[in-house]
């Protein structure tokens, strides 16, 4: 072979994969409305000017529905962003932690509990969701990785068909692999995203505008003599994450949200004790839920109970904020022109957008009010 | 390892490099390294069959042609096919014979009870079996020397593409370039783009057009007794194109893999339904398989030798062969029959067609270049027969069993509901009117292409056009496939169909 061949070979082998790799975008489902904007909170974080985050919350709907940024930023000055995905299981805030890292040098990590004991069977449309809208790097490649390994073994314990591992991996790298079969879906939007900017004014927070009363075990953090366990792989990526806060200089607060039936006080003692073993503080908004002012009647948006609706996500984010405040000595970045320039914008539009919109929305108007409060 | 999976592709990568680097002497061990892999993905059980039909050929062919006495000779060979056309007859046929040979007995009033046994049927046991006695005829006949080296021996029966699904192997024209005889093979460039081109139409073939309109093709057949007319129709023409598509594009893919080393293996596909009549279709359908069954089944029997009605008798005789090879069920017995009887009658209706044909001013006597519009015309109508014959037997191939295809034809006529073609009762067929308009116009693409086929070799025409130009048309063959291809986890796409015979 002639190194012109060789070259023609190369340079052909690397066009494909170009196209493939950025025409497939286009492909790929844009998640940017309903309860879980994920492209938007994913995509929004690379947008953050760098090293501008001094607060990184991670986790779940748990997580992204109860903590708004907005809040701890005109409260107090200081800046946060939710990298949520739904059902964040440890792993991926782990990778999604070292990828953020890439990015910003947050002084305190908040890491919501939920996934420590609770977890459903490996799911590839989570999956999916968390890992698309990343940038491709080695964390991507490694949560990718954990992804197919986790559901090869899931799928030989049930016995299932296991789609070739090599196929399954380039199903993430080459996301056309996977969604081509969107040819006969696509829209404007799918074309257009790839060329617009995609900040997201809440800062990974999803506020959610509707109400629903939840329908469960009211009493449902009452003593219990039942013991839970931390799920293996989940002890196993927790531990990496307290390795990377610890080896970055950056504090870790573990947080349960305001969540009932997914939660209860077996999960609630073997997270306390998880945490006293590694020393890390741990803030539980379910243990006497009432003395934060939250309702089971009127904060959920899910019956179940387990997602804040804004009206939950504004009191919790209140007392969070506070919480860091008072506990991290962060300074705020008032004195950053730019950057408050950039804040600043996102609570305009946010007022903007999405306040103003809902005026007339009777349940909209009790959380404006406790906005004003 | 499907012929359309990644992991073929990387091992076709990894065939490559390491055929190319290593000496003459190595690369034939490469290529059977590679094939004992291929076939080892399958089930490792299986090497037990292909493991007999290696041996025993082997062994026999060099027994044969160490004997002087004819007769001697001649029991070799039946031994030799006995052993491997036996064991195929006994793993694809016996279930199905045993069950018909007791309903029969007890029909008689004699309740007997053959024997089952819960057989595997290897994969590519059809094709190599044939390779195998094909080599056994022809070592008889000393058209071939048979090859002492075992491994060489083994790789020509094991060649790892084409041993799922053929196309059939001849050992002579194979021999050198297979077993790198002529000296080490140095890479080429053109061979390999060449090659790899060929893959790249077979697997459009294969996943655009095959696996999209078998959701069409599997909606109807196993629904027909709940439509009629024009939608079975439809049904039976596009089991016609997926058929030629999934297993002609398979035979793509082998070929051109093959051709990146430098392995030229038979034509197994010359545009089909461009068939002017039967024998013709034959001629151009699997012909692999069909020169198999002219050179080691009808010229045997006395070909057209031995006087009329025998050559009709052979016929018969070779295309009932022929469907029993496809499979155990009387409808491929009868798919079989009804080839042979359509070619029979063709061959007998001969006179009156051509009177026909000179009655409405299209006969073959006149003059082309004075009538040119008229012998295209006749072509085009014989094109049109053929192909509605074609389709026709193609309904017994496809459905279960006989009495399933004799349904089918029967809600088939009369066609009597064509507003199937204005409402929108085409786009609840299992395919939406997205995906129906595309498959039209794939499939119009593989007209044109199958067309131009006929004048030049496509790929050459390309290659002659500069790289501004060239490299698009590559680049919009994968992107064509990799968008439109059914496969991975947003469809569930099919085996190749030949690849169950």
């Amino acid at each position: 072979m002639t190194k012109t061949q060789s070259l023609k070979i190369a340079c052909f082998s690397l066009l494909v994969l170009i196209l493939l790799f950025f025409g497939g975008k286009i492909f790929q489902p844009k998640w940017m409305y309903g309860d879980s904007p994920i492209t938007l909170q994913v995509g929004g974080f690379y947008e953050e000017p760098e090293e501008s985050i001094d607060v990184l919350l991670l986790g779940s709907c748990n997580m992204y529905n109860a903590f708004n940024p907005l809040i701890l930023w005109e409260k107090y000055g200081v800046t946060s962003y939710v990298f949520g995905s739904s059902d964040q299981e440890l792993w991926t805030s782990y990778y999604y932690l070292k990828e953020a890292l890439e990015y910003q040098k947050p002084k305190l990590v908040v890491l919501e509990t939920l996934f420590l004991t609770h977890g459903d069977a490996p799911n590839e449309f989570y999956n999916r969701r968390a890992a698309d809208y990343m940038r491709l790097s080695s964390h991507k490649l490694g949560l990718i990785n954990t992804y197919i390994t986790i559901e090869q073994e899931w799928k030989e314990g049930q016995g299932d068909q296991i789609v070739e591992p090599i196929f399954n991996y380039l199903n993430y790298v080459l996301p056309v692999l996977r969604y081509h079969s969107r040819w006969n879906e696509l829209e404007e939007e799918d074309f257009e995203y790839w060329s617009e900017k995609k900040s997201y004014v809440t800062k990974g927070g999803t506020p959610v505008f509707r109400h629903t009363t939840y329908e469960y075990n009211r009493d449902y953090m009452a003593p219990s003599a039942q013991s839970v366990v931390i799920k293996d792989k989940a002890y196993s990526y927790f531990s990496e994450i307290i390795e990377l806060c610890k080896s970055n200089g950056i504090e870790l607060v573990l947080v349960k949200s305001f969540s009932a039936y997914f939660w209860n006080d077996a999960q609630h003692k073997a997270v306390a004790q998880l945490a006293d073993e590694y020393d890390v503080p741990f803030l539980d908004f379910n243990v006497e839920f009432q003395s934060y002012g939250f309702d089971l009647d009127t904060d959920f948006y899910s019956t179940t109970g387990e997602r804040l609706n804004a009206y939950g996500m504004q009191k919790l984010s209140d007392f969070l904020s506070d919480y860091i405040v008072e506990n991290y000595n962060i300074a705020p970045r008032t004195d950053d022109a730019d950057l408050v320039d950039w804040w600043n914008q996102g609570i305009e539009r946010y007022n903007e957008d999405v306040l103003n919109a809902r005026e007339s929305d009777p349940f909209w108007e009790r959380v404006r009010l406790l906005n004003k409060r | 390892m499907s012929l359309t999976s990644i992991p073929y592709l990387l091992l076709v990568f990894f065939a490559v490099i390491v055929y190319y680097l290593v000496s003459q002497r190595m690369q034939p061990w490469v290529l059977l390294a590679v094939s004992l892999f291929f076939y080892s993905t399958f089930d490792l059980r299986y090497f037990i069959f292909l493991g007999f039909s290696i041996l025993t050929s082997y062994f026999i062919t060099i027994q044969m042609q160490r004997e002087e006495e004819k007769g001697k000779k001649r029991l070799w060979l039946i031994a030799g096919l006995l052993l491997n056309l036996g064991l195929l007859f006994f793993i694809k046929q016996y279930a199905a014979c045993a069950s018909l040979f007791s309903r029969a007995m007890g029909k008689l009033g004699i309740p007997v009870q053959l024997p089952l046994f819960d057989m595997i049927a290897p994969v590519g046991i059809s094709f190599y079996t044939l390779t195998v006695a094909a080599y056994c005829v022809d070592a008889y006949h000393g058209k071939i020397t048979a090859q002492r080296n075992l491994a060489k021996y083994a790789l020509y029966v094991s060649f790892f593409p084409c041993i799922l699904q053929g196309p059939i192997l001849r050992y002579a024209p194979l021999e050198d370039s297979l077993f790198s005889e002529k000296g080490k093979k140095k890479f080429d460039y053109t061979q390999f783009t060449f090659g790899l081109q060929l893959m790249l139409w077979g697997f459009f073939k294969k996943l655009v057009i095959a696996d999209r309109v078998a959701y069409l093709v599997n909606h109807i057949f196993s629904n027909y007794s709940e439509y009629s007319g024009f939608v079975l129709l439809v049904g039976a023409i596009c089991y016609s194109l997926q058929i030629y598509t999934d297993f002609s594009g398979c035979v793509d893919i082998v070929r051109g893999t093959a051709q990146t080393l430098q392995i030229e293996l038979p034509h197994n596909f010359r545009q089909p339904y461009f068939a002017t009549s039967i024998a013709d279709f034959w001629r151009r359908w699997h012909m692999t398989l069909s020169s198999w069954l002219r050179d080691y089944v009808y010229i045997p029997l006395g070909g057209n030798r031995k006087g009329t009605w025998r050559k009709y008798l052979n016929i018969v005789i070779v295309f009932f062969i022929s469907g029993l090879w496809h499979g155990a069920g009387l409808n491929f017995m009868f798919w079989g029959l009804l080839h042979g009887v359509y070619q029979v009658l063709g061959q007998m209706l001969k006179t009156p067609r051509e009177w026909i044909a000179k009655r409405l001013g299209m006969g073959s006597n006149l003059p082309v270049e004075q009538y040119a519009m008229r012998h295209r015309c006749r072509k085009a109508f014989q094109m049109l027969i053929t192909f509605s014959l074609v389709s026709f037997a193609w309904i017994f191939f496809r459905m279960a069993g006989l009495r399933g295809g004799i349904e089918y034809v029967r809600n088939m006529f009369p066609l009597d509901n064509p507003w199937i073609f204005s409402d929108q009762t085409l786009f609840q067929l299992g395919l939406n009117s997205s995906d129906f308009i595309a498959l039209c116009v794939f499939t119009l693409v593989l007209v044109a292409v199958d067309i131009l086929q006929r004048k030049y070799c496509i790929r050459e025409k390309i290659a002659q056009m500069p790289m501004i130009v060239r490299w698009p048309i590559y680049l919009t063959g994968v992107v064509v496939i990799v968008v439109y291809g059914i496969y991975g986890q947003g469809y569930v796409a099919s085996d190749f169909i030949y690849g169950g015979f």
